[in-house]
């Protein structure tokens, strides 16, 4: 029988009359004693019940004259040694194609073929309000041992067994996980190399994706797409889009101003990681899948018109995100499923629904288009887990339509570790044109990562992929962190034949080349106006660096560098000594001193990179005013107005601003306003007669006053005012009239 | 200004070339960027490690991969409302 032996057995066997009679004693209800008896036509007594269990009873079991699902039922129950769990045996029945089988199991209850079993510690076990309550599917339920021996004598035969797809046809060519892991390493090379770029509505661009996707594999399609590759090929484009989707949620590919990177340090560890853990890590990606929909996607392939809205493709709406939770129960569904062998594909649909009827209902009908949970699910399992390769699809020699786990599928739901790894060596050939043809069939994935690293895939054909290693893409690998010692080991350990003299000795001379620039990131830049004393320091920090990975080179008398940020020593050396310390990423030090209307200085050891350079920029050097340690600038206007064109008064005033103590003096600020925008424009007044007033009340109703708008010329204070030199016999007639008391000499500040 | 002050310069890249024909062919390359470069003697380029991007890309569009040592320090996490920033501590 198919899967038999994959099926855990239970230890404890079909119901005996040792057994029931126990039961009857300790675990049964009374009732269920006398459903025994009226089922199987006997008295009511423990002893006449029970020893039916290994007697029998009146009615045989006729196996030739039962209805399938009936065989197929004590075929299962046999196969577990008597016993098993209600659920087990509806989920089977399920995926062997028989559908429901709930009220079948009910009636083989009712007519005493099975028996329900108490659960552990239970004394009152009911089962007319078991059957009432349609509870028994939560129950192991038995078949009593004269039962069992009787369905043993067909064991040997194929008279019991379930309905088995032993004539199936796989389709042509599944898609597999390898060939997904082959296209996610090749668009990420690809795009490594060429960003892929995003219109405005995220959708990817199609030239942009056209340049990457060239080489892709199309699922269960043998080699490359090549020339066949038609981005106006809805299905072509459909199936791009989710793989460049699992990239993204691999991490392998991340999203920055609106093109698609390649992440090289995800891409080394997730193919250096185990398979098991790969596997595990695609199915988690295919599940949260954000910017791609498996129920879009099937429909577009069913649609003779092709016609899908552009949100599916788009990177940027998540479409996929909403059937998150969806797509996880149906994985958990599958995942309990348990099928070692091809199920019918209707059937494992309908497990899902059946295992919690209002689950996808509820989670579906929440979304926009309330897919049917049907649909859904159908488009997981032939449209998600089939082009990751998880799932493979077949046709029964009756027409039925079947799947199977793949192997890598089964062990990415954790049900099966057995995947055979592939054998070492002699999975390539390098050749002395530099090509490297590689034999897939037992290519270990990290081979093919460096491959990829180092080389351009120039060929894919049904199982072999041809590489071609020149002086960019070996350089390029090297700059990725490949190097020539490790690369020839490899090609050497996995290869026919040794690596050709020209190859090796090429690799290293690319190597040569691509030393020739280093560039230490994260160090720190160290400098010291005396010679002699940085000698000092520098000896002290080789000294404390002898054990460190960090190293100090010396770049002149007054300049070194350490090649690693913050290293203690470096903190011990600027704590030992009279230090500044800069940071080119932070904010800028303030070293600009003002001497001068638009002249000023430097000490060149107080300044950042950018600053001084900067400098150059804006300023004229006055090398006859200047020392070593004070440089003077005289700021250019023409240099202002080509640095900062669009705007060049704001510009130098952001330039100079956080560079100076206490910010821009106003001096510098007004004179700049003068050259660069226009001057501030004032007017100077003589003979002013300024009215001060001692209290802010009085000078509030003094300009309240009827007369008060002649004789106010302007209001300089809270309290001041400037009085119209023509009103000024108004204003004492005012004094006058109002009893204004004129004081010898002026009030504090009004302010 | 102290006389025998010691700079710390964090923050900065180093680009170090085998020879002053590469670092002329470098500069070359780059002379297009906007830059802020310290040029040290005929091997040596300091660079504000946030421009390196610019001058990578310009590099390897050129065909020339060079060898990168090391990584930039991460950026110090934000304070969370929970942890209020030192100054305000004080």
């Amino acid at each position: 029988m198919n899967g038999r032996s994959d099926r855990s057995r239970t230890s404890q066997g079909p119901l005996t009359t040792d057994e029931l009679t126990r039961l009857l004693e300790r675990g049964y209800a009374d009732s269920s004693r006398r459903f025994f008896a009226r089922t199987w036509d006997v008295d009511e007594d423990i002893e006449s019940v029970a020893v039916i269990a290994d007697k029998g009873f009146d009615q045989k079991i006729e196996v030739a004259e039962m209805e399938p699902v009936t065989r197929a039922t004590f075929g299962m129950i046999a196969e577990r040694g008597g016993r098993v769990r209600g659920e087990n045996l509806r989920r089977d029945l399920l995926l062997s194609g028989f559908g429901e089988s709930e009220e079948m199991i009910r009636s083989l209850i009712i007519r005493g073929w099975i028996v329900i079993l108490p659960n552990p510690g239970e004394h009152d076990c009911n089962l007319d309000s078991i059957l009432e309550q349609g509870t028994f599917l939560q129950r192991e339920l038995a078949v009593i041992s004269a039962t069992f021996e009787h369905l043993d004598k067909f064991e040997d035969d194929d008279a019991l067994d379930a309905q088995a797809w032993s004539e199936v046809t796989a389709e042509d060519r599944s898609a597999t996980v390898d060939d997904l892991e082959l296209n996610l390493l090749h668009i990420c090379a690809l795009i490594r190399r060429d960003p892929l770029k995003l219109n405005k509505d995220g959708t990817p661009n199609r030239r942009s994706l056209g340049r990457v996707a060239r080489g892709i594999s199309m699922p269960g399609t043998p080699g490359e797409v090549a020339s066949d590759l038609d981005l106006h090929n809805a299905e072509q484009f459909d199936y791009l889009t989710f793989v460049v989707s699992v990239a993204r949620e691999l991490q392998l590919l991340a999203d920055k101003e609106m093109t698609y990177r390649t992440d090289d340090d995800e891409l080394t560890r997730f193919f250096h990681s185990n398979g098991a853990e790969r596997d595990r890590r695609l199915l988690d990606a295919l599940q949260r899948l954000r910017f791609w929909n498996e129920i879009d996607s099937l429909r577009l392939s069913q649609s003779a018109m092709r016609n899908v809205d552009d949100n599916h493709f788009s990177q940027r709406e998540t479409t996929g995100q909403p059937l998150i939770g969806a797509r996880g129960f149906v994985i958990s569904v599958l995942r309990r499923a348990q099928f070692a062998d091809w199920v019918a594909l209707d059937a494992l649909a309908e497990l899902c629904t059946q295992l919690d009827r209002h689950y996808l209902d509820r989670t579906l009908a929440q979304l926009p288009r309330k897919p049917n949970p049907a649909e859904f699910i159908h488009a997981v399992l032939e449209r998600t887990l089939v082009w990751a390769g998880m799932l493979q699809l077949g046709k029964s020699e009756s027409g039925h339509r079947l799947a199977r786990l793949s192997p890598r599928g089964a062990r990415a739901l954790g049900l099966d570790n057995d995947v055979p790894a592939p054998e070492p060596g002699g999975c390539l050939i390098a050749q002395p044109n530099f090509e490297v043809m590689v034999f897939l069939d037992n290519a270990p994935v990290t081979v093919l990562h460096e491959l990829y690293r180092v080389g351009e895939r120039r060929k894919l054909s049904d199982r072999v992929a041809t590489f071609q290693l020149v002086a960019e893409s070996v350089q390029r690998g090297y700059a990725l962190g490949a190097d020539s010692d490790s690369l020839l080991s490899l090609l050497n350990d996995n290869s026919h034949t040794p690596v050709p003299e020209s190859v090796a000795f090429q690799l290293g001379d690319w190597e040569r080349v691509h030393r020739r620039l280093t560039i230490h990131l994260g160090g720190t830049a160290l400098r010291h106006p005396e010679p002699e004393r940085f000698d000092l320091i520098c000896g002290q920090l080789e000294h404390d660096l002898r054990e460190s990975p960090a190293e100090l080179i010396r770049l002149g008398a007054r300049d070194a560098f350490v090649t690693e940020a913050a290293h203690p020593a470096v903190q011990r050396a600027a704590d030992a000594h009279p230090s500044l310390t800069l940071d080119a990423l932070g904010d800028p030090p303030r070293c600009l001193y003002f001497v001068d209307p638009l002249v000023l200085m430097i000490d060149p050891y107080e300044c950042d990179v950018t600053t001084r350079i900067e400098l150059d920029r804006i300023a004229q050097p006055l090398p006859d005013e200047s020392s070593p340690r004070s440089l003077f600038f005289e700021l250019d206007m023409k240099k202002i107005a080509h640095r900062f064109s669009d705007d060049p008064l704001t510009g130098i005033y952001e330039f100079l601003a956080p560079r100076c103590e206490d910010g821009l003096p106003s001096a510098q600020s007004l004179r700049l306003q003068a050259e660069l925008a226009s001057p501030a424009r004032i007017h100077l007044e003589s003979e002013v007669t300024v009215l001060t007033f001692e209290s802010l009340d009085a000078a509030e109703r003094f300009q309240t006053l009827l007369d008060a708008p002649d004789i106010i010329g302007r209001r300089l204070g809270p309290m001041t005012f400037s009085v119209v030199n023509d009103q000024l016999p108004l204003l004492e007639e005012l004094i006058e009239e109002l009893h204004l008391e004129k004081s010898s000499s002026p009030f504090d500040d009004d302010d | 200004m102290a006389e025998d002050v010691l700079v710390v310069h964090q923050g900065l890249a180093l680009m170090l070339c085998e020879d002053a024909g590469i670092l002329e062919e470098t500069l070359q390359a780059i002379e297009d960027l906007d830059l802020h470069i310290r040029r040290l003697g005929d091997r040596a380029l300091l660079v504000p490690a946030d421009e390196l991007d610019g001058i990578l890309e310009t590099l390897e569009s050129e065909g020339t991969f060079p060898r990168i040592v090391g990584s930039l320090p991460s950026p110090e996490p934000a304070p969370t409302s929970d942890e209020p920033a030192a100054e305000e501590a004080l």
